[in-house]
């Protein structure tokens, strides 16, 4: 089960709060450009901060806290290279490395014994739940299934996520497929075996997890932004083990439903996709077994960035110590999935929000006392 | 950590959410199910057989009735050359769970309900 937020306007509610907040000032359309050290290099002095007018100033802070995300955190530790010049924190070349997403898969169609009704949970964001603290607003729900970690461990395999969005089995719901075995073609199996055609047709997709690999990586390119900062190069790999993760994660489910008897699925990764110009609903789905690519699947993207910065208590291994303190620097932290060793399955938020607490305390209790 | 500053955060990681889920949203429209089909279509009825075929055509060793009705579960055919699909639908389960499964187009199917299928359209 996992929570989800729906986008909210942080200026809008929380404006009074962050103003009257005795310990908060916020600065607005502020771009940090590079962070500054001392001569050792071992402490962040000041930030160079600019407006998009060019306007610029320095800020200066007893510790400093970077939560850009996974792409911008090693842009910034990698430009701020005036004194180290491999970039702060960068001393063993893992700034920027590791970089990882969740692979989103269009995996295939499931007709399923259980009206689509049963299953809402199962299929997105669509039930929603009052958001106490904020009146009038809900957040969402989701249930997936995921493999279980005796599998993974069993199998050698990464996390995979199995998401469904559900509709009634049939007429206009059904995918467009020309060739091969089609929803229409099981279903009257399913009347043969079971006396009615199952109820439900569901799009599958699975959103896996990469493993850290350091040649994924994001690396500082040779053209430079508005504010003279160097953009970044992502260098994104997805492996031969990640994609056989994502297949044998589709035949187990597939096998799961046959042997629970709740269904059966088409696995069609490589040839499921959304027909260009139709809206995202059943009709505008098409499945062509002739595309099925079990090595060279394409893929999308969760719009998760993670492991750039990660996480070891062994300096040879990972950028930020257990207090997400960047290793070679006393007063620099990372807050944000850059720290993240490892990437698993769910959506990073809620960890990301405990590294935050966690990392608030540490500064409030041990950097700032 | 003082209150203000730890709700502070946890807003500030509402907005990461809020973020996160851009990207999903695509999920939530597929919800939106009783919407106009943009691609209207003719469709036309599925066909046991037409699985039988296919199933026939990656295993020609099975060709035939005479080939095929020993593999099928005891009782799944009848003196008339039907099949009793009540037989098949009890022994998928079991099936599926030692892995005797054949890959069709992509359809994981038990191995019995596809040499039932293909029983239908071998002589």
């Amino acid at each position: 089960m996992i929570q989800i937020a729906y986008p909210l306007s942080f200026g809008e509610v929380y404006r009074r709060e962050v103003r009257t907040a005795p310990n908060v000032r916020t600065i607005l359309h502020a771009n940090v450009l590079r962070l500054n050290t001392d001569p050792s290099g071992t402490s962040v002095t000041d930030v160079d901060v600019s407006t998009m007018s060019k306007h610029q100033w320095k800020v200066r802070a007893r510790a400093f806290v970077l939560a850009t995300g996974g792409i911008e955190v090693p842009r910034l530790l990698l430009a701020s290279n005036a004194v180290r010049p491999k970039g702060i924190g960068n001393e063993n070349d893992l700034v920027g490395r590791y970089f990882m997403e969740h692979i989103d898969v269009e995996a295939g169609f499931a007709l399923l014994t259980t009206p689509a009704k049963a299953l809402d949970l199962y299929t997105g964001f669509v039930r929603d739940v009052p958001e106490d603290r904020i009146p009038g607003r809900t957040f969402g729900v989701k249930g997936s299934h995921i493999l279980a970690e005796s599998t993974l461990t069993r199998e050698g395999l990464l996390g995979a996520e199995i998401t469904l969005a559900v509709a009634a089995s049939g007429g206009r719901n059904s995918p467009r497929q020309s060739q091969g075995i089609n929803d229409r073609d099981v279903l009257e199996l399913s009347k043969a075996l079971a006396g009615t055609r199952w109820p439900t047709i569901a799009y599958v997709r699975i959103l896996a997890e990469q493993s850290p690999e350091p040649d994924s990586r994001v690396t500082l390119g040779d053209t430079r932004d508005a504010l003279g900062m160097p953009r970044v190069e992502l260098d994104w790999r997805v492996t031969g083990d990640q994609r056989r993760s994502i297949r044998r994660a589709a035949a187990i489910f597939a096998n799961e439903l046959g042997r629970a008897g709740v269904g059966r699925f088409q696995v069609g990764i490589g040839g499921t996709s959304h027909i260009i110009g139709a809206d995202l609903h059943f009709s505008g789905f098409r499945v062509e077994p002739e595309k099925f690519d079990a090595e060279d699947f394409p893929v999308g993207v969760g719009y998760h960035h993670m492991g750039t910065a990660r996480m070891h208590t062994d300096p040879q291994r990972g950028v930020v110590d257990e207090h997400c303190r960047v290793h070679s620097t006393t007063n620099l932290f990372i807050g944000g999935s850059a720290v993240f060793p490892t990437s698993g399955t769910s959506t990073p938020t809620f960890t990301i929000v405990a590294l935050a607490l966690r990392l608030a305390d540490h500064l409030q209790r041990e950097v700032l006392a | 950590m003082s209150t203000s500053r730890r709700d502070f955060l946890r807003g500030a990681a509402t907005v990461v959410v809020a973020a996160a889920v851009v990207g999903s949203v695509r999920v939530d429209r597929l919800a939106a199910l009783d919407r106009r089909a943009a691609v209207p279509r003719a469709r036309s009825r599925g066909d046991v057989a037409k699985i039988g075929r296919r199933y026939l055509e990656l295993t020609p060793t099975e060709g035939t009735r005479a080939a095929l009705a020993p593999l099928l579960p005891g009782g799944a055919t009848n003196p008339n050359g039907e099949i009793d699909w009540s037989v098949i639908a009890q022994s998928t389960s079991d099936e599926f769970a030692r892995g005797d499964v054949v890959v069709i187009d992509g359809w994981y199917l038990a191995r019995s309900e596809a040499r039932a299928a293909a029983y239908v359209v071998a002589r």
